[in-house]
């Protein structure tokens, strides 16, 4: 019993560390960006 | 930053050693290169100073305070802050190339304007000993008028002492009286409205109001700060036209022509025959430079596969032993399975290539100090002009051998944004060192270890095949991107070559450690996670069966979600492991490695970790008895690899540097579009051809 709790608390923690990782990396940041007519920026 | 009291700021013109300072004072590791534009944007850090602590300020290489491109800007603006009295430096480290005083000094003779403290560290003043050139540091304080002037050598950590003394006695001293660099009178009256209008709106002293009226009659504008209206700035340029003086080059031309009174007298050069010259023509030779080129690259491949194999076979051993080890050590149950066959079995899979990238980056970063990849852009230019690529584009290209992030920070270099937009997009098709273990696991299982031709290694030759076709892809897509995103001009290419240099082993293998820690802690994080989340989906649901825990692999959430996409990719070669590898790679490219391992240790009916190569060779399609792997699966993937999109953090930084999710999800498609597409030729034409 011990061990599936352990598991269920990796698993948990692998998929939360997914998630943040995803989330960290596509949140617009402080890019340099710069279009002059393509109605990007 | 904020336990710092005083601040300095480092500039200097790309290539003149400014982050190598800047690492040797601060102690931290920005990545170093021998060649120009390595640092795109300001990083801070803390150095200790006789005995306080001082924030340096890393500025990317600027050759003037007029900014050419968007890395440029930042200097321009950050100055234009300082001169309002936003954040200004306590003193500036003026890094001057002692091989190019005259060139580089020009910047410097902007920055005194601000009336700070400038420090000027002559580097790579052992070059220029080997160039019998000689530099009265004295005399070129006293006429240039700056705080002083430090010989130092980053490389070889010469002159550091002596630096930073400096740097503390002018932290102390806080200001400086500006020198006043000749000026022809009817000039001063010219620019003298300009001049007024910068003193009466910006509070700014005499001397500094002056150099932005000379920079704003020059270039019409004047980065981080106001310009006068258009009235008053067409006035002089009416009167700097009448006098006879071209406005267009009025800065240029002042400053140099008292630099060309300065220099002279401080710099004492012998001429000598060059040796990089003559190197020069044998190594960008049109014909001879590319074949060397390839030649080298093939060496490198080669040496990946023969060198690595000792170091590769060992951690391959050592996680077996450790994961039997594990499997004896704990009683069974359902953490043991996660430990052994998701965390050690699958994520540790990857740490077999490590001898390889390590070995890759070893030879790239050699290749990069030396003042070889330099050479390198120089031919690349020829050709990317051909196909529409410009000149700018050709150094972040090159960086997205190692990585496609840093190579699209790098993009940051291209004044023109669609030029920019064009390099982004075809920059990941150049092979990352992400796509390594792909390649070599494939190649290493499935092409066999011969020579050919008597000279070249068949595993080496066909690693030098996929980055060329990358390379080629990229060159292609570029010129049709380029008629579709029409450019509204050509930017120039101006690079001038960094001398060739022995490579300094220190700094090689810090390069080479860095970014081996950075795959094994940055990647391997998120190879990990991704492991534990596969190896419960390809471990459960538990399926009660007469067969055993064999049968669980084929019945699980993975086999269901690999088995939905395996009717798309069969035409490829695939199977439905490998489909669920491409799904779980969109993580990184290195996670489909993984991916597979963990797949076959969970199917494993023994306990022992299993060799990820061997299982592959081993394995068989249930229904026809064949090899799911065989020679042409595993080209067909390596193609499917080098078109693929499968990385998110290149998706989130072309969402970050275009603003947009047009970009990145037109770069996914196309991409996936031409990686199937790639793949198919590859399995159906082998077919056709009588592979199997």
């Amino acid at each position: 019993m011990i061990q599936e709790i352990l598991v269920g608390l990796i698993l948990i923690s692998a998929v939360v560390m997914i998630v943040i990782r995803f989330r960290k990396q596509v949140t617009v940041g402080d890019g340099n960006h710069h279009c002059d007519d393509c109605g990007s920026d | 930053m904020s336990e710092a009291k005083h601040s300095i700021a480092l500039l200097g013109n790309p290539n003149s050693g400014k982050t190598a300072l800047f690492n040797i004072l601060t102690g931290l590791n920005q990545k170093v290169s021998n060649y120009p534009g390595v640092t795109v944007e300001q990083t801070i850090g803390m150095a200790q100073i006789e005995n306080s602590p001082v924030a340096i300020i890393d500025l990317p290489g600027t050759y003037s305070l007029v900014p050419e491109s968007h890395d440029e800007a930042i200097v321009a603006e950050e100055f234009g802050k300082w001169a309002k009295g936003e954040n200004t430096p306590d003193c500036i480290i003026s890094v001057v190339d002692s091989t190019n005083v005259m060139r580089n000094l020009y910047l410097t003779t902007q920055l005194l304007d601000l009336g700070i403290p400038v420090v000027v560290a002559l580097n790579m003043i052992d070059l220029a000993r080997e160039k019998s050139i000689e530099i009265n540091c004295e005399k070129l304080k006293e006429d240039l008028g700056v705080f002083s002037v430090i010989p130092v050598s980053a490389r070889l950590r010469e002159g550091m002492n002596d630096l930073k003394r400096s740097i503390s006695q002018a932290i102390r001293r806080k200001s400086e009286t500006p020198p006043i660099f000749p000026i022809p009178e009817p000039v001063q009256n010219a620019i003298l409205p300009l001049q007024n209008w910068y003193r009466d709106t910006f509070q700014f002293s005499e001397y500094l109001s002056r150099s932005f009226a000379i920079r704003s009659a020059t270039v019409g504008s004047t980065n981080g700060i106001g310009s006068p209206d258009s009235p008053l700035m067409d006035a002089c340029k009416m009167d700097l036209k009448m006098i006879g003086f071209p406005y267009e080059t009025l800065e240029p031309t002042l400053r140099y022509h008292w630099l060309d009174q300065v220099v002279p007298k401080a710099e004492i050069p012998i001429e000598k025959k060059s040796r990089s010259e003559k190197t020069d023509e044998i190594l960008t030779h049109p014909w001879g430079g590319p074949l060397i080129f390839v030649g080298l690259l093939t060496f490198i491949f080669q040496a990946i596969f023969s060198w690595a194999g000792i170091p590769m076979n060992m951690i391959d051993n050592s996680i077996a032993r450790f994961g039997n080890w594990v499997a004896h050590q704990l009683p069974p149950g359902l953490l043991t399975d996660l430990l052994v066959e998701g965390i050690i079995g699958g994520a540790g899979a990857i740490l077999i290539f490590l001898p390889q990238i390590l070995i890759l980056i070893f030879f790239m970063t050699l290749l990069e100090d030396f003042g070889y990849m330099a050479r390198v852009a120089i031919m690349m230019d020829k050709a990317m002009t051909k196909v529409g690529l410009h000149g700018r584009s050709v150094l972040p290209l090159m960086s997205g051998y190692a990585c496609a992030i840093p190579g699209i920070m790098a993009t940051r270099t291209i004044d023109s944004w669609k030029e920019r937009l064009v390099t982004i997009l075809v920059l990941p098709l150049m092979s990352c060192s992400a796509r390594l273990p792909i390649y070599a696991l494939m190649i290493g299982a499935f092409i066999p270890d011969q020579t050919v031709f008597g000279y070249f290694g068949l595993q080496g030759l066909t690693m030098v095949l996929m980055y060329f076709l990358g390379t080629v892809t990229a060159l292609i897509l570029s010129l049709i991107f380029s008629s579709w995103i029409k450019t509204e001009r050509k930017s120039s290419f101006i690079m001038e070559l960094p001398p060739y240099r022995i490579p300094l082993m220190r700094s090689v293998f810090r390069q080479v450690y860095t970014r081996g820690k950075l795959f094994v802690t940055d990647a391997g994080k998120i190879i990990m996670a991704i492991s534990i989340v596969l190896w419960f989906l390809a471990s459960f649901p538990k399926v009660d069966s007469e067969n055993g825990e064999k049968q669980t692999i084929h019945t699980s959430f993975a086999a269901k979600i690999g088995k939905t996409i395996e009717p798309m990719i069969a035409p490829l070669g695939f199977d439905w492991k490998i489909g669920l590898g491409l799904v779980t790679s969109f993580a990184a490219r290195e996670v489909m490695v993984s991916t597979l391992a963990t797949i076959y240790n969970v199917g494993n009916v023994k306990d022992d970790v299993i060799s990820l190569s061997d299982a592959m060779k081993r394995d068989k399609n249930p229904v026809t008895g064949k090899s799911i792997f065989t020679p042409l699966v595993a080209l067909s993937l390596m193609v499917f690899y080098v078109y693929a999109a499968q990385c998110m953090a290149t998706f989130a930084i072309v969402k970050r540097e275009t603003n947009s999710w047009k970009w990145p999800v037109f770069m996914v498609v196309y991409m996936t579009g031409l990686a199937y597409f790639g793949s198919l030729i590859v399995y159906q034409g082998g077919l056709m051809m009588g592979f199997s």
